[in-house]
C-alpha cells in the first residue's frame, strides 16, 4: 500500500498517469499489455499479468490508494467489487481510527487544561492566603491599637483596607473550596441525605434562631453521594432561603421525589425570589444579583452547588418569580439497587 | 490545674517574621507568662532540640509550635524527628500552619502531632485561638509534673 502524501522512492512510476482517476475515487483497472513498455519489466519480473489500484478516500479526499497485482490470469469483474467493497471498509476503518485519534487527543488536552486550571486555583488561592493574612492582621492589630489617635480620615481609611481585605479572605476561601471539590478525592458512598441536611442545619442553626426560620423536612431517602459535599450543597441552598427573605420569617420546605434512577431534592422558600431571566446566570462562578450592601456574600456559592451535583452525576435548576419565592431542584443517583419508587 | 508560676517554655518554629511578631503581640496583649524561643527553620528547630552547637544552653521546650512549611528541613521532618526521639517524644506539638488540606491534616496526625491549627485570619481570631491553646495545654490538660524528663 501506498499512501499519497508519503515520499518515498518507488513510487509506482505509473502513479502520475493514474492519479486523476484515484483522486475522484475511481479505481485504476491496467492490463501489462497496455502499459507502456518501459513500465511492464517490474511487474513482468514478479509473474504479474493485471494492476489494480483501488483509491481510499477520506471524506470525499483522495489520501492513498491499494495496489493489487494478479498473477496467473487478469482481474476479473467479480474481484474487483469485491476489492472495491473491502478498499472501501479500510478506508472507512481508517477514517474511524483517525477520528478517534484525534478525540482521544482533544480528551486529553482537555482533560490537561483541566487539571491545569484547578491547580492554578488552587495554588493561587493558596498562596494568595498567605500574604492577606499578613495585611488583614496587621491592619486589625493596627486599628485596634491606634484607632482615634490618628486623624478621622485616617480611621476611615483603615476601615476601608479591613473590610477589603475581610472580603478578600472570603471570596479566596470560597474560590479554594470550589477548586477543592475537584482534588477531593472524596469517595461516593450510600448514604442518607437526612444526615448530610442534619449537618447543614447544625450549621445554620445561628442563622435559622437569628431569622426565627421554620425548616421543614419530608423523609429523605439514602442516595449515592459524598457527604461533606451534600452537606455543602444543602448549606448554600438552605442558607441562601435564610438570606434573601422577604417580609415574613422564611420557611424552607425541604423534600424528595424518585425521578428514573434519581432521587430529585426540591427545596422550597417564601423569600425574594429570583427573577427568571437570572435563573442560569446564578449558578455561575462569582455571579450576583445584588450589591453587597443589599445582601452580602461572594457569589460563589450556588456555583460551588453546581459542580458538586454535576460531579455526582446530577442536575441542578431554580424555578421561581420574583417576589414569590424559589424552588431549587437537583438530582443525585438514587443506590444501587433501590428501586423505591 | 493550676497556672505554672514559671513563664511557659515555647519552642515557636516559623519562619516568618510577621507571624512571630504577631504571635508575640498576641501573648502580650492575652498576658500570658512565655519565654519564647524561635526558630528560623527546621534544622535550628532540631539543634535547639537537641541543644547542639549555639544551642548547649537551651532548655527543653514545654510545648512547639511548629508551622509546616519551612525553609531548610521542613515541619514534617521536625515533627518525625520529634516524635520519634523518646526524650522529645512526649513534648506536645502544636502545627500551626496556613493550609487546611486535607492532606497535609493526615499527614500531620499520623506524624502524631498533638493538634492541628490551621492559622487564624484576623488578630481578634488569633487571640482567640492562643487564648485556647493556653487555656487547654497550659490549664485543663495535666502534664508530667517533672517537665518531659529526658535530659540530654
Amino acid at each position: 500500500m501506498l499512501m499519497a502524501h508519503e515520499q518515498t522512492d518507488d513510487v509506482n512510476p505509473r502513479f502520475p498517469q493514474w492519479l486523476p482517476l484515484l483522486s475522484s475515487d475511481q479505481f485504476v483497472h491496467e492490463r501489462l499489455e497496455t502499459m507502456p513498455v518501459s513500465s511492464r519489466a517490474a511487474y513482468q519480473a514478479r509473474g504479474v499479468e493485471s494492476t489494480l489500484a483501488m483509491p481510499i478516500c477520506l471524506e470525499g479526499d483522495f489520501i492513498g490508494y491499494i495496489e493489487y497485482e494478479m498473477c496467473g490470469h487478469q482481474w476479473e469483474r467479480g474481484e474487483i467489487d469485491a476489492i472495491q467493497m473491502a478498499t472501501r471498509t479500510i478506508g472507512a476503518a481508517m477514517f474511524r481510527a483517525g477520528v478517534e485519534e484525534k478525540l482521544r487527543h482533544l480528551v486529553q488536552n482537555l482533560e490537561r487544561s483541566n487539571a491545569d486550571l484547578a491547580q492554578f486555583a488552587y495554588v493561587a488561592s493558596h498562596d494568595l492566603q498567605e500574604p492577606l493574612r499578613m495585611v488583614s492582621n496587621y491592619v486589625e492589630l493596627l486599628a485596634q491599637r491606634y484607632q482615634g489617635q490618628l486623624d478621622a480620615r485616617a480611621d476611615k481609611y483603615i476601615g476601608y483596607v479591613v473590610d477589603g481585605a475581610q472580603r478578600m479572605i472570603a471570596l479566596i476561601s470560597d474560590l479554594l473550596s470550589y477548586s477543592r471539590i475537584g482534588s477531593d478525592a472524596g469517595a461516593m458512598e450510600p448514604l442518607p441525605l437526612q444526615a448530610s441536611l442534619q449537618e447543614a442545619l447544625e450549621n445554620l442553626s445561628e442563622r435559622i434562631r437569628e431569622t426565627n426560620a421554620q425548616v421543614r423536612v419530608e423523609h429523605l431517602p439514602v442516595v449515592m453521594g459524598n457527604r461533606g459535599q451534600l452537606t455543602q450543597v444543602f448549606q448554600n441552598i438552605v442558607g441562601n432561603a435564610l438570606k434573601y427573605t422577604g417580609a415574613e420569617s422564611p420557611v424552607v420546605c425541604i423534600a424528595a421525589e424518585r425521578v428514573g434512577n434519581f432521587w430529585q431534592v426540591r427545596v422550597r422558600d417564601n423569600g425574594i425570589g429570583i427573577d427568571p431571566q437570572y435563573r442560569e446566570k446564578i449558578f455561575g462562578i462569582f455571579q450576583r444579583l445584588h450589591t453587597r450592601h443589599e445582601y452580602p456574600g461572594t457569589g460563589i456559592g450556588l456555583a460551588l452547588c453546581k459542580n458538586i451535583i454535576e460531579r455526582h452525576g446530577g442536575t441542578i435548576h431554580v424555578e421561581s418569580e420574583l417576589g414569590h419565592g424559589a424552588t431549587f431542584y437537583f438530582t443525585v443517583m438514587a443506590q444501587e439497587g433501590d428501586e423505591t419508587v | 490545674m493550676t497556672t505554672p508560676l514559671r513563664p511557659v517554655a515555647i519552642l515557636l518554629v516559623e519562619d516568618n517574621q510577621g507571624d512571630v511578631d504577631l504571635m508575640m503581640e498576641s501573648f502580650e496583649e492575652l498576658q500570658i507568662l512565655v519565654a519564647v524561643t524561635v526558630a528560623r527553620d527546621g534544622e535550628e528547630a532540631m539543634d535547639i532540640l537537641f541543644k547542639r552547637g549555639a544551642h548547649i544552653d537551651a532548655s527543653t521546650p514545654d510545648i512547639i509550635f511548629l508551622d509546616l512549611n519551612l525553609p531548610k528541613r521542613d515541619g514534617r521532618e521536625v515533627l518525625h524527628e520529634v516524635k520519634t526521639t523518646p526524650i522529645l517524644s512526649r513534648i506536645p506539638v502544636v502545627v500551626l500552619t496556613s493550609s487546611s488540606a486535607e492532606s497535609d491534616i493526615l499527614r500531620a496526625y499520623d506524624l502524631h502531632a498533638n493538634c492541628y491549627i490551621t492559622k487564624p485570619v484576623g488578630f481578634q481570631s488569633l487571640m482567640k485561638t492562643i487564648q485556647s491553646i493556653q487555656e487547654f495545654w497550659f490549664n485543663v490538660a495535666m502534664l508530667p509534673r517533672s517537665g518531659w524528663g529526658g535530659s540530654l
